[in-house]
């Protein structure tokens, strides 16, 4: 697979800058490897992030309902704020910060990403991930936007009534009440 | 030849929908100009029925085009990607500000205007609003008292239909209500504890424009609790000029309506010492027609009426028509409005509600009434409600995987948040003036804006923000965020004056029947006639100040007296 085989060779770059103590920009070494013509960038990178946010459980995950195709399209016209090459550039700070986060299995992964998560929703500016890697916060609110603006996580993950036709100010609620996605007040506000 | 009407009303919006009802009532054949385009009733409501999924950026909008067509309207709560055709595009419609202050102008230029997106917030005025100025000395008397309008408002109501709580408050008088939409258990909660440490301040459900009983003689269907008024709303579940004002003026027989009709000039005839009609520039082929009619009603929304008399320039009135007094433009205002306070409130999780109720709840001014007397002057209001986060608090917490996933499945803790406006004080150098060198797309010179709030509003968000997290805190909520910064001015939506009421015909320009002090035929019934902000929505009162107008418009010109 050309997608494994170019994340690993990025891990490879990545950890010999490290090893080697080069003071050359990691930027420019990675720039050459993408002039490269056998490089074929995909998105199995956005599709690990997105299963890593949203998995597949009783109701479809992110990736199931093409998160992926929504996230590239919203960084591209910049939604959250994104910048144009929010991907890119986040998914070389990962692998610069967490060298083989590819080769981890899901659980690793989840650890390996989530000091990078706290950080990013930390009041303490201490916590706050460095440099591309504070992306992080616009590419997961764009995959949850992209997971429950869809029709799964719409309507079977959570509950969409396009017209409910009536206001009930109380109705009783338990640990297995499931949100409205359609509640815009609830969802505008947040 | 140009086309003769009795009556000419610019712009379709709130008011103008109304000014054109109530002449065709009284039998005058009615011309009524729109600058924007053509949007039909229900068939016009494209996005009405999409869910997310069926959007091209599920609701949020195209961020790149927005900042390159809507730099500002997109800062409005009310548009997302289903509205967003229903706000002008800032590239074609721009304006300057001034002194490095910001102002939102946020505008749809479309049949309906406004009254298709508005917050349908309706509440009355009362004589503390009306004698505020003549008592404190800021901005000029006003030329009408509660007794004058409260007609008005009953007729206004009843058509509008406007659901609410009678509360028996002097400073917010009841009207001809349908029934109030219910309060959430929270808010029960925070109504009884405010009373019970406050006997003065009432939290009560949010007058609105939305129906809770059905017009069948109207063809208005009630509310379906969708809350996605903004979009349009084919039942007609909501006042607008299209579910409600149109219709009427149309069934008279009297009502002629075009759009993509932009009002260059109101044209003055000094032989008369009328108005004549207007000029109209074709927004689809610049070509441009004139209209004459005996009256001339503006109600393009308070800034473009002012712009509209501040490019009406002539030999008799070469510093804007209907200018003698030299104040058109000035004493512009709108509410200072900020985020008084947000909330948890605990202890509710085992309730949750069905339906999305179209309006929030309010609690009416407080300070500066009775024994509650402050150093500032005149008073705020709340607006908010209670309600438990949805998904996209996602957007904004740690998490991930399968516990995220979990945690996003259930609504959040119970919110409580309330929304200040502050009265904003008429002053002279808030103003709006002509900048003659750029025009905007449709051939019109751009406005420029000079506005700024002053210490008393600054006061005012101060104090709110106090009270508020007083009040929360009272009644049990812990407080997450509270502000005394206003938003930019223009935020609340809510930009009013510069064509001011008032007695005396050297400070003002409308008389106490929004007619013009220096030309009788003229009428300005829009928020550019306002002497002072209130602190609460002004809608209905325009309305009513609208119907009232018009209704003596007829009268007078019957007797030859326009």
């Amino acid at each position: 697979m050309n997608n494994h085989f170019d994340h690993a060779r990025r891990n490879f770059i990545t950890g010999m800058l490290a090893a080697s103590g080069l003071t050359v920009l990691p930027a420019k070494v990675w720039a050459a490897a993408e002039k490269q013509p056998s490089f074929n960038p995909d998105n199995l990178f956005l599709s690990t992030l997105c299963d890593l946010v949203i998995p597949q459980t009783d109701t479809p995950g992110a990736v199931d309902v093409k998160v992926p195709e929504f996230v590239e399209v919203a960084v591209k016209h910049g939604l959250s704020g994104a910048p144009v090459d929010a991907l890119s550039r986040f998914e070389f700070a990962l692998l610069s910060d967490v060298p083989g986060f590819n080769t981890l299995s899901y659980q690793q992964q989840i650890e390996a990403l989530t000091p990078i998560d706290n950080g990013s929703f930390s009041r303490n500016p201490a916590e706050k991930p460095q440099g591309d890697l504070a992306l992080w916060k616009a590419i997961k609110a764009l995959i949850v936007t992209g997971y429950y603006t869809s029709q799964a996580g719409s309507s079977e993950e959570l509950r969409y009534v396009l017209i409910p036709g009536k206001f009930d100010a109380d109705v009783p609620a338990d640990a297995s009440t499931r949100a409205f996605s359609s509640d815009w007040t609830g969802v505008k506000f947040g | 030849m140009s086309e003769q009407y009795d009556a000419i009303v610019v712009g379709s919006g709130i008011t103008g929908g109304w000014a054109a009802k109530t002449l065709c009532e009284q039998g005058l054949k009615v011309l009524l100009l729109e600058r924007g385009r053509d949007l039909p009733h229900r068939s016009g409501y494209k996005n009405e029925m999409k869910a997310p999924w069926e959007l091209p950026f599920r609701g949020e909008g195209d961020q790149a085009f927005l900042n390159e067509h809507q730099a500002v309207q997109q800062h409005n709560i009310h548009l997302d990607e289903w509205t967003q055709d229903y706000w002008v595009k800032d590239s074609e419609h721009p304006y300057h500000t001034q002194n490095d202050t910001a102002f939102n102008w946020y505008r749809g230029y479309h049949l309906g205007g406004r009254s298709i997106m508005w917050g349908r917030q309706c509440y009355r005025w009362s004589d503390t609003d009306f004698e505020a100025n003549v008592k404190d000395g800021h901005g000029t008397d006003w030329p009408v008292r509660y007794s004058d309008l409260e007609s008005w408002y009953d007729k206004v109501e009843a058509f509008i239909g406007v659901s609410g709580a009678k509360e028996n408050l002097p400073q917010l008088p009841d009207g001809q209500f349908q029934p109030p939409m219910a309060l959430t258990p929270v808010e029960t909660h925070m109504r009884e504890h405010i009373a019970a440490h406050y006997p003065d301040r009432r939290l009560t459900i949010g007058r609105t424009a939305n129906l809770t009983e059905s017009k069948p003689e109207e063809s208005r269907a009630a509310c379906q609790s969708r809350y996605i008024c903004g979009r349009g709303c084919s039942y007609g579940a909501y006042f607008s000029t299209q579910s409600s004002t149109l219709p009427a003026a149309m069934a008279t027989g009297n009502l002629t309506v075009k759009t993509d009709a932009v009002v260059e000039t109101v044209d003055y005839d000094p032989q008369i010492k009328r108005a004549r009609g207007v000029t109209v520039i074709s927004r689809l082929d610049k070509k441009r027609t004139q209209y004459a009619a005996r009256m001339v009603f503006l109600c393009a929304g308070a800034f473009n009426s002012v712009a509209l008399l501040q490019r009406s320039v002539s030999d008799a009135f070469p510093q804007g028509l209907a200018n003698n007094s030299g104040v058109l433009g000035k004493y512009i205002m709108d509410h200072a409005s900020t985020l008084g306070v947000a909330s948890i409130v605990p202890g509710f999780n085992d309730h949750y509600y069905y339906g999305n109720r179209p309006t929030g709840i309010v609690i009416p001014r407080f300070v500066n009434m009775g024994e509650d007397q402050r150093e500032f002057l005149r008073g705020f209001s709340y607006q908010g409600g209670a309600y438990r986060p949805s998904w996209s608090r996602g957007r904004n917490m740690p998490g991930l995987g399968h516990a995220f996933k979990e945690n996003l499945r259930q609504p959040a803790d119970w919110k409580f948040v309330l929304t200040t406006f502050a009265e904003c004080l008429p002053r002279e150098s808030n103003a709006i003036s002509q900048n003659w060198q750029s025009k905007d797309a449709d051939g019109l010179p751009v406005l420029n804006i000079n506005f700024a709030f002053g210490k008393n509003e600054h006061d005012l968000l101060s104090a709110a923000k106090e009270e508020a997290a007083a009040m929360v805190a009272k009644a049990g909520g812990h407080v997450l965020f509270g502000s005394d910064r206003p938003n930019p001015g223009g935020s609340a939506i809510h930009e009013m004056g510069g064509a001011r009421m008032g007695r005396d015909a050297k400070t003002s320009i409308l008389n106490g029947y929004n007619q013009s002090h220096d030309v009788p035929n003229l009428f300005v019934t829009d928020g550019a006639a306002m002497a002072s902000s209130a602190c609460q929505n002004p809608s209905l009162t325009y309305m009513a100040l609208t119907a009232r107008a018009a209704t003596y418009a007829a009268e007078q010109l019957r007797a030859g007296r326009v």
